[in-house]
């Protein structure tokens, strides 16, 4: 899977969570989570698990941790599919 | 030290699925999800130990002026007394304790956590108002500085500060808000000790 792929489902994995929608616009890897697009802490947690389904991987705890960017999921994402 | 959290708890029911499967192995330790189990009323009780863990999570964040992280299940939850709409208890993380109190009704969830034995001044506001201007007032009432000289700033981790005249005040407080609901939280002995 290529960065823009996995950057891709990641928009479509957050997209219902958003509450500032002008943040969608300019999805890139510095987009942050919860502050360009609002997403409450607790949605968040159903991120992480909606790309747990999405890309069949488990985010540990310790991953999850670093999960505050578009790019930080990317690298977290790509790191759990090569474990496999 | 203080942080503070609030859920409106009619959003919440729209915005999360509080039963959703592996979302209570993913934020709470055994021990919690034994709490929630239990519980009477395990919606409301859920949400009582989320804000616990956001609370405590500003509070250890502010105090040791640490990068953001997301990692609810470091913060362990235990609960002392619950008597009507208000409880305590403590969250512990990296062996360091919040004193938490709670005030709980059936539409908001407001927790508080403190460390250091501040004296905390809080209020929930529940008409849509301006938050950081509300704080002001109440700090500028406190202190008679003027609300004009004071304001509020984040920084690079996203953690407020308050200034006054372009100073930072280096006073403890903590915003939140969720739907129809905010409230404020700040220490008031910190006032007396920098002004």
């Amino acid at each position: 899977m290529t960065d823009k792929e996995i950057i891709e489902k990641l928009k479509t994995i957050v997209t219902p969570y958003v509450q500032r929608k002008e943040g969608l616009e300019d999805f890139n890897e510095k987009t942050d989570f919860i502050n360009d697009l609002k997403i409450n802490s607790a949605n968040l947690v159903d991120v992480v698990l909606d790309v747990e389904d999405e890309f069949k991987i488990e985010i540990d705890n310790d991953s999850m941790d670093g999960m505050l960017t578009v790019g930080d999921a990317k690298e977290i994402i790509e790191r759990k599919l090569a474990e496999k | 030290m203080i942080g503070n959290d609030i859920v409106d708890l009619k959003l919440a029911a729209k915005e999360s699925n509080w039963k959703r499967p592996r979302l209570h192995s993913k934020i709470f330790s055994e021990t919690e999800q034994e709490i929630l189990q239990h519980s009477k009323n395990p919606e409301q009780c859920f949400w009582l130990l989320w804000t616990m863990k956001e609370a405590a999570y500003k509070a250890h964040q502010r105090r040791f002026s640490l990068p953001r992280k997301f990692n609810p299940k470091s913060f362990g939850c235990s609960l002392n007394t619950s008597e009507g709409s208000a409880s305590s208890g403590v969250v512990e993380v990296d062996n360091w304790h919040y004193c938490i109190t709670a005030h709980i009704s059936e539409k908001v969830i407001h927790c508080v956590a403190s460390a250091e034995n501040p004296e905390v001044k809080t209020k929930l506001i529940t008409e849509h108002k301006n938050l950081n201007r509300e704080l002001i007032f109440a700090i500028s009432s406190q202190t008679k500085l003027s609300s004009e000289d004071l304001v509020i700033a984040k920084d690079e981790k996203y953690i407020p500060h308050l200034f006054f005249n372009g100073k930072n005040y280096n006073m403890p407080f903590s915003l939140s808000h969720h739907g129809d609901y905010s409230a404020y939280a700040f220490a008031v002995n910190s006032l007396l000790k920098t002004s």
